[in-house]
């Protein structure tokens, strides 16, 4: 709105205007004196139409507060026409309605920017919300990823359970092939015990019934009557020197005399040659004693059997030699 | 001349008018309605400053103009009640003018709040 189309004169204003300043100078000449000669432009008009003019050239205002401007320009151009004593309250309506028309465009102004900024509001919120949604979408895909990577933790572990399961069942079942096969290696073991055993039972009976056999074809060993005893006498070759393990020909013989004495009491006395330390010979000597009466209760001796040993004692050849040694070297068996 | 006779006629009929209405100016009720609520207006929205100034002079010359009205001083009535409208309209654009101003800072500041919470602490 340019306030161009608000003349500050009647003269320059149209028919209407014209007659009220026809009418002004009636006025006057009927004593009433207009406010300024109207080729003459008021200072005050001037400054609120200037200030208007500033309010109309800020592009920034263009459009605001029309009516305030309207009636701004209204107000200054009855200032323009005013009579004299009319004049300060024109001119203080013309002030008050120019400020309001200034306030009122600026207040138009910070009502756009107001709204300006309730949408700048709006978009911020709506680029937050989209930012949020794109952060809940990275956040749901973070959590997708994480959870495939679990689960792919989960199979991995699982098959490495399965194969550890499987790798402790194969050990097992290779543990229990090996406790089958010792199983079946102790039972084959077992079996071939008995086997030997049996083997030896039947080597045992064979050599029993050898032994018998040749107990019945054995010679007696030598003999003396002592009064009503009779006093055997086995050898020292009978045994192997310094043992008391009997030859198989001493035990055929024992056999025979075992089955000769039957119920009758025995004493069995053993003897060493003098070699030796006496107390070995004299544990030796009993030692073949008890050997010889073992053999005798085994074939069939039944009466009482004593034995003893006497070591060196009681020498019936010379220890000197060889010979002699060997004959000293004996078990007597009285039966009695 | 011809062109002439209506601006004389009306320069004419108007002289009579002023010349006559001199003495009988009738009450000014419309203006003083206008007045009034053009101060309740401005008194709704509780100005502050130049506006509050604003509303205290159109308060006074509302006052001055009810006076001369009840005084049947008619034609003093009415410039009072003219007055006080425009000082009322100029503080009700001076009050709505302050509190845009403010409105606009609050929300510039929320705003940058608000970028600075959801956006900018977002990155």
């Amino acid at each position: 709105m340019r306030l161009d189309r608000f003349p500050t004169t009647a003269r320059r204003a149209g028919p209407a205007a014209r007659a009220i300043a026809a009418a002004g100078l009636l006025l006057a000449v009927v004593g009433a004196t207009p406010a300024l000669a109207t080729d003459e432009v008021d200072p005050a008009v001037a400054r609120l139409q200037a200030e208007l003019a500033r309010l109309d050239a800020d592009a920034q205002l263009a459009g605001m507060g029309g009516v305030d401007r309207l009636k701004a320009a209204q107000a200054v151009q009855a200032l323009a026409v005013a009579k004299s004593k009319e004049r300060a309250s024109a001119q203080f309506i013309a002030e008050q309605r120019v400020r309001a028309a200034v306030a009122a465009a600026q207040a138009d102004a910070l009502a756009r920017q107001s709204a300006e900024l309730d949408r700048e509001r709006d978009q911020i919120m709506i680029d937050a919300s989209r930012r949020e949604a794109e952060n809940a979408r990275r956040e749901a895909e973070r959590l997708r990823t994480q959870n495939l990577a679990r689960q792919e933790e989960a199979l991995r572990l699982q098959e490495e359970a399965e194969m550890e399961r499987t790798a402790r069942a194969e050990t097992f079942a290779l543990a229990e092939q090996a406790r089958a096969d010792a199983e079946q290696a102790r039972r084959l073991a077992a079996s071939r015990e008995r086997e030997a055993a049996l083997a030896r039972e039947e080597a045992e009976l064979a050599s029993s019934l050898v032994a018998e056999a040749l107990a019945a074809d054995a010679p007696l060993p030598p003999s003396r009557s002592v009064g009503p005893a009779t006093v055997y006498t086995l050898a020292g070759s009978a045994f192997a020197s310094g043992r008391a393990t009997l030859t198989t020909e001493a035990n055929a013989s024992l056999r025979r005399l075992a089955m000769e004495v039957g119920g009758r009491s025995i004493e069995v006395v053993g003897y060493t040659d003098s070699q030796g330390a006496a107390a070995a010979n004299q544990a030796l000597s009993l030692r073949r004693a008890e050997a010889v009466a073992a053999i005798l209760k085994e074939s069939g001796a039944t009466g009482s059997i004593r034995t003893e040993g006497r070591g060196a004692a009681d020498p019936v050849a010379d220890n000197g030699t060889a010979e002699g040694r060997a004959k000293n070297r004996r078990v007597e068996i009285t039966v009695r | 001349m011809t062109r002439n006779a209506p601006a004389g006629l009306v320069a004419g009929l108007l002289l009579a008018a002023l010349l006559g209405g001199c003495a009988s100016v009738p009450p000014p009720t419309a203006e003083l309605d206008a007045a009034d609520r053009a101060v309740r207006a401005a008194d709704a929205l509780q100005p502050r400053g130049p506006a509050q100034q604003a509303l205290a002079d159109a308060r006074q010359r509302l006052g001055v103009a009810r006076d001369a009205a009840n005084r049947k001083r008619y034609a003093e009535a009415l410039v009072a009640a003219r007055e006080a409208e425009a000082a009322a309209a100029n503080a009700t654009a001076e009050a709505r003018r302050a509190a845009l101003e403010a409105e606009v800072e609050s929300k510039a500041a929320r705003n940058a709040e608000l970028r600075r919470r959801l956006l900018v602490q977002g990155d």
